[in-house]
């Protein structure tokens, strides 16, 4: 069983092609994704708690390209000297490159602790999904978080929270709320001149990576969590979930091909979230923050970045029949929460208290 | 009483005093069909009931769904220490949950997420957050709400179909006033360890006065103030307490007088130095629309005393720096 989904994880892409987009009604792009304001009236549920305590257990799979500066910072964040509470044994982070003119240094990545594991690879599409899969095929824990913007450095309670998760629920998948570094979403700021410069000064005005909960400080929700905690996400770029899960959902579809993986990350977020069995988790306290390195949603001006992201739209209702809308399962809150983090935590409930439909 | 065959994961004690008609409503917010996310196996209730002119019907309790034990003890001590310990003697369960007030009702996700909160860490102090019943604390209520108001309004709202529809008509106690993100004074439900209550001695027998004092705040700190201990915060849960002429929760005229020798009390057995728990909690579990106003008034408080702490130069969490345990968030 698992060779063979090991084989489905690592055939030939198939190549798709979007359908014609209709013209936009609204303004929005077409096959935006829809808002989501209430979780459904379903209660979480909950099963045993994961058993064996003695074996790996968490496995950090982290998909990098050309942003060395942006990486080594957010594999500073994932180091034993960062993360508190944990020691090496408890986790692994699998580091895949896809190669560019700019790649990181194996041995600077080898010498940050020795549950670091760095693979370089070859790509021939333009996307981060078949890195992805690879880096879960190679994970040995019986959990694995993926991130798939090597960009996105964490707050210091990230590790022991997704391991205390796993054992709340054998079968969690974790969701760490999304932020931008600076206080505008970075495709907003960037057109009044935010750019790398302007993030190195926030990070030293807070000085990171002394206190990484500081982070809050000087960041914004990112869009796809915008909603704040209590209004459905539309995905998480740190995202848990048990290993067996993943290999039998296929990891990240192949079909993705587009600049980034297009919309690769909200679809297997909404797959594994809506998977039956699947008890969500969210970490309020805890955050991922996009450093600002031009990615192709998140970097790009105007009709470049419109253009990509209504191709990613038109494939997301390529390949799912429709655009995308986010899962609707209630999530359990998990973690302490950070100073920083209050003023994020009570404007969610702000949001949520203004529109929850009443169960 | 029970069997020690096949032991439950948690007991949960149940302090009564003549208080039969709100003891009742606590037990019933204890029952298998009200809880969610537990099994009938996973717990047990001991009723531990001091003797009065109004005490709870054997027979009532045995219609419960659930595995209830009552027992009626002969105690004229007027303190509920004794009948404590003797429940803590009863429990089979590895992870005791604490009612010492059996006024205090409970929302229907307590017991599934305690269960949560041990599998977590056999270390978890979980906490669930007190209210009154009441739209003020309710010593400070005018003589018109009385229990017979209060009951009428529990049957209106038909509490037992939605527990959470009592945060509707709630208040926080003052042992947590400032809400659920400020070091915690009393909680009146709470689970920990066997071990940890052990650890302790179980129940201090020497908080003697009228319905045991402080007991209650000195038990809290005493199993929270250990480095072992996790402090857990069921955020979207609540303890509710009704009323039932209460030692502190009544307006009479020598309240003051009295809590103040509760107090003297408690700090004679800390040295003078008797503090909330200023440990750094983790939340836990899921959070209902009818809990979000208090989370939020809890998070405005937390954020005014970060503002104030840093302005002083204190430490957010004094007892987590003396216990020298790593700074969490």
């Amino acid at each position: 069983m698992i060779n063979k989904i090991k084989q489905l994880l690592s055939s030939p892409v198939q190549n798709t092609t979007p359908t014609n987009t209709p013209p936009s009604q609204t303004g929005k792009l077409p096959f935006s994704p829809e808002a989501t304001k209430s979780f459904s009236s379903s209660l979480p549920t909950l099963d045993n708690p994961s058993e064996s305590r003695d074996k790996l257990k968490l496995s950090i799979v982290l998909i990098v390209f050309d942003m060395p500066a942006q990486a080594y910072k957010t594999l500073h964040s994932l180091s034993v000297q960062y993360q508190r509470g944990v020691s090496e044994s408890d986790y692994e982070v699998i580091v895949i490159e896809n190669r560019s003119s700019n790649n990181l240094q194996e041995s600077k990545v080898s010498s940050i602790g020795k549950n670091f594991k760095y693979f370089l690879r070859d790509e021939t599409e333009p996307t981060p999904v078949h890195a992805a899969n690879f880096g879960i095929q190679e994970a040995r824990g019986e959990f694995v978080t993926l991130m798939i913007d090597g960009a996105r450095m964490l707050t210091p309670g990230v590790v022991q929270y997704l391991l205390a998760a796993y054992r709340v629920s054998k079968h969690a998948i974790v969701a760490v709320p999304g932020y931008h570094l600076g206080h505008k979403l970075q495709q907003k700021a960037m057109l009044e001149g935010y750019n790398k410069e302007e993030e190195q000064t926030l990070l030293d005005s807070i000085k990171w990576p002394n206190d990484g909960y500081r982070l809050f400080e000087v960041s914004c929700l990112s869009g796809t969590s915008a909603g704040g905690f209590f209004r459905p996400f539309g995905e998480s770029n740190c995202l848990g979930a048990p290993r067996q899960l993943l290999l039998e959902l296929g990891g990240l579809d192949k079909r993705f091909n587009e600049t980034g993986g297009g919309q690769a990350n909200l679809d297997l977020y909404k797959r594994l979230v809506e998977h039956s069995d699947s008890v969500l988790f969210c970490l309020p306290g805890e955050g991922s923050f996009h450093q600002f390195h031009g990615g192709v949603t998140t970097g790009q001006k105007g009709e470049i970045r419109e253009e990509a992201m209504r191709a990613h739209f038109a494939q997301y209702a390529t390949i799912r029949g429709g655009a995308y809308k986010p899962p609707q399962k209630r999530p359990i809150y998990l973690g302490p929460i950070p100073d920083g983090a209050m003023k994020f935590l009570s404007k969610s409930a702000q949001q949520a208290e203004t529109t929850h439909a009443q169960p | 009483m029970p069997s020690r065959d096949t032991s439950p994961l948690m007991s949960i004690v149940v302090v009564v005093y003549d208080m039969k008609q709100q003891a009742m409503n606590t037990l019933r917010s204890l029952q298998t069909d009200y809880q969610q996310r537990v099994a009938a196996s996973d717990y047990e209730v001991i009723v531990v009931e001091n003797d009065s002119a109004s005490t709870l019907n054997p027979e009532e309790i045995s219609k419960l769904n659930g595995n209830f034990h009552h027992l009626l003890r002969q105690d004229t001590s007027k303190t509920p220490v004794h009948a404590c310990n003797e429940a803590l003697e009863l429990c089979r369960g590895q992870y005791i949950g604490m009612i010492i007030d059996g006024a205090c009702m409970l929302t229907p996700g307590v017991l599934g997420w305690a269960k949560s909160a041990y599998a977590m860490s056999e270390h978890s102090l979980c906490m669930v957050p007190g209210y009154h019943l009441g739209n003020k604390e309710q010593q400070n209520q005018p003589d018109s709400y009385s229990s017979d108001t209060e009951q009428k309004w529990l049957s209106s709202v038909r509490w037992q179909e939605d527990g959470y529809r009592l945060f509707k008509n709630a208040h926080f106690s003052p042992g947590n006033k400032h809400g659920y993100f400020h070091p915690f004074m009393e909680c009146s439900c709470f689970f920990a360890s066997r071990a940890h209550f052990d650890r302790i001695n179980g129940v201090d027998e020497r908080f003697t006065q009228l319905g045991g004092g402080s007991i209650n705040l000195h038990l809290l700190r005493s199993l929270g103030y250990n480095s072992d201990i996790i402090p857990v915060v069921l955020a979207g849960e609540g303890n509710f307490h009704q009323v039932h002429g209460g030692v502190t929760t009544t307006p009479t005229t020598d309240r003051e007088k009295r809590i103040k020798n509760f107090s003297d009390e408690l700090n004679s057995h800390w040295n003078g130095q008797f503090h909330a728990l200023r440990r750094d909690p983790i939340i836990l579990g899921n959070i209902r629309p009818q809990s979000l106003p208090w989370l939020k008034h809890s998070s405005h408080r937390a954020s005014d005393r970060s503002t104030l702490l840093k302005q002083k130069r204190k430490p957010l969490w004094a007892d987590d720096e003396t216990l020298r345990i790593e700074p969490k968030p």
